[in-house]
């Protein structure tokens, strides 16, 4: 059965995320309460990512290896897109990426107080990855590029849990129609099953958030319908976890959300126990 | 008693996040006896250490359920105490916040004044499993009946008060009489899962367990343990079980 691997020190697994760095990302975004740019959207969407990501592995004794990860950016040019001490690297381990911010700033949540109330509190926010909306959109590009890059790690990691990609845009892309780029990296495999492709689009649409949909039916653009086409299915587990969670999913039910995070797909993962009081 | 116990595969014994109480069987004459066995979720940081607390307090008779929510209270302080200690990193720190998270099953047997009978009274939040055995015959299975019950998010104990609000409806009791010759096994979820497996295909497992518990040896359960992985017959995780039967 496909998805079953188990991820560990001894047999990591791989996350790649694509970025758009094009120029229409300097747009404001559709969510309703804000006039920000769709740039500092996904800037801070790949932030808490990888923070989620490195949470996730983090341990007593500090960060163990359950995943290497890289950003990939696409925009006036396609390439690696860490700043700070990781410049330049396509993959890097969580535990050289938890060590290696390129800052930490401190911002407030809102929590709540375990009485009834909601409490602000300041916490760490790490920055691996700033804003930029600079050229074009090539798509198409970027993800032959992720082809690549995961081929080489398969071929190194034959029988790890397959690879996730999520790839954050706009929707447009300047290269070409991405289909077939998309469709030869998902089938990049390792003896567990084909890399995982998913998608999130941000768009200045104010359409409400979307997400995990089974069909393009009531989505707002043909991006969105081309993206949701581009996105894999959510594996059996997945889907588990997601009901676990309030979500409504089902066999048919994508890796595609609309105007919303994807950092869920974090809490999806599977690396033990995880209790259901931890939220 | 005896007590078997291994970390997940490709972890280091220093890594293993279950906890057992007793430590070793002691011969010493006590009105109660304790058992405790606790199961820190993997998912979560410092987990190791607050199954021990749970553990130990449980095993020494200060968490009954009775008192069960007022008794977590100073654990949880003496496990902030404990991990507040020294700085850490800002990924730990930012874990910390969400709280260590264990399993907890508790048993205690007393012999009763009035008719001499054992009466043993067990407790539990989350998958960590009493069963008990009289002659050949399963005749407890506590807190979970079934091996597709098993499932990656049970509800467990937090070392965070707000992760705890619906723990009331997770705690789960349970009592009866015990008869000389019947035997005891407290199971995390792993072996727990293995054992009502092979229950429900009408094999014994306690054979198998007794064997291992005959001769005490951490060696032998882990080449026993080595083979059920390497099979796909139980899940990779920490697996803890103690063993003992009514003289």
């Amino acid at each position: 059965m496909a998805y079953t691997a188990e991820i560990s020190r001894t047999n990591p697994s791989c996350f790649l995320f694509l970025i758009d760095q094009s120029g229409s990302m300097d747009d404001p975004s559709g969510s309703a309460e804000s006039q920000r740019k769709k740039a500092d959207g996904v800037a801070d969407a790949i932030n808490r990512l990888l923070q989620n990501l490195v949470i996730k592995c983090a341990k007593s004794e500090g960060v163990r290896d359950y995943y290497y990860a890289g950003v990939i950016g696409y925009g006036s040019n396609v390439g690696p897109a860490f700043a700070g001490a990781l410049a330049g690297k396509e993959l890097a381990s969580i535990s050289e990426i938890a060590e290696n911010p390129a800052r930490v700033e401190e911002r407030t949540k809102k929590v709540d107080d375990g009485a009834g109330g909601i409490l602000d509190q300041t916490v760490k926010f790490p920055i691996w990855f700033d804003a930029v909306a600079r050229g074009g959109t090539p798509m198409c590009e970027a993800l032959r590029r992720a082809e690549t890059i995961l081929s080489s790690w398969v071929s190194e990691h034959a029988d790890c849990f397959p690879p996730i990609v999520i790839n954050i845009t706009d929707g447009e892309s300047t290269d070409g129609d991405p289909s077939s780029a998309a469709e030869a990296l998902r089938r990049t495999a390792s003896s567990d099953g084909e890399t995982l492709l998913f998608n999130v689009h941000l768009s200045s649409h104010g359409a409400a958030p979307i997400e995990f949909p089974e069909s393009e039916t009531g989505l707002p653009d043909k991006y969105a319908e081309l993206l949701f086409r581009m996105s894999s299915l959510l594996p059996a587990y997945m889907q588990t976890a997601a009901r676990q969670e309030g979500y409504s999913v089902s066999d048919g039910s994508r890796g595609f959300v609309f105007n919303a995070d994807m950092v869920s797909v974090i809490r999806f993962l599977d690396i033990g126990t995880r209790p259901s009081n931890l939220r | 008693m005896c007590s078997l116990w291994l970390p997940k595969a490709g972890n280091q014994p220093h890594e293993y996040e279950d906890a057992f109480w007793p430590a070793r069987a002691s011969n010493r004459e006590v009105r109660v006896k304790r058992f405790a066995v606790a199961d820190g979720a993997t998912e979560a940081s410092f987990s190791g250490l607050w199954a021990q607390m749970l553990a130990r307090a449980c095993g020494r008779g200060k968490i009954r359920p009775e008192n069960f929510f007022a008794a977590l209270t100073p654990l949880q302080d003496a496990w902030w105490a404990e991990v507040g200690r020294i700085p850490l990193p800002w990924y730990a720190e930012e874990k910390l916040r969400s709280g260590a998270f264990s399993s907890l099953l508790g048993l205690s047997l007393k012999q009763r004044r009035q008719d001499g009978q054992v009466a043993w009274t067990a407790m539990a939040v989350g998958d960590t499993c009493l069963f008990i055995v009289r002659d050949h015959e399963l005749i407890t299975s506590f807190p979970i009946h079934a091996a597709e019950a098993f499932d990656n998010s049970p509800h467990l104990i937090s070392s965070v008060p707000a992760r705890n609000l619906a723990l009331d409806s997770a705690l789960c009791r349970e009592s009866g009489l015990a008869r000389a010759g019947d035997r005891f096994y407290l199971a995390t979820d792993a072996l727990a899962c293995w054992i009502l497996a092979r229950h429900e295909e009408g094999a014994e497992p306690w054979n198998v367990l007794d064997d291992l518990a005959r001769d005490d040896c951490q060696e032998r359960f882990a080449g026993w343990m080595a083979d059920e992985r390497r099979g796909h017959r139980i899940r990779n995780d920490d697996v803890t079980l103690l063993r003992f039967s009514l003289e």
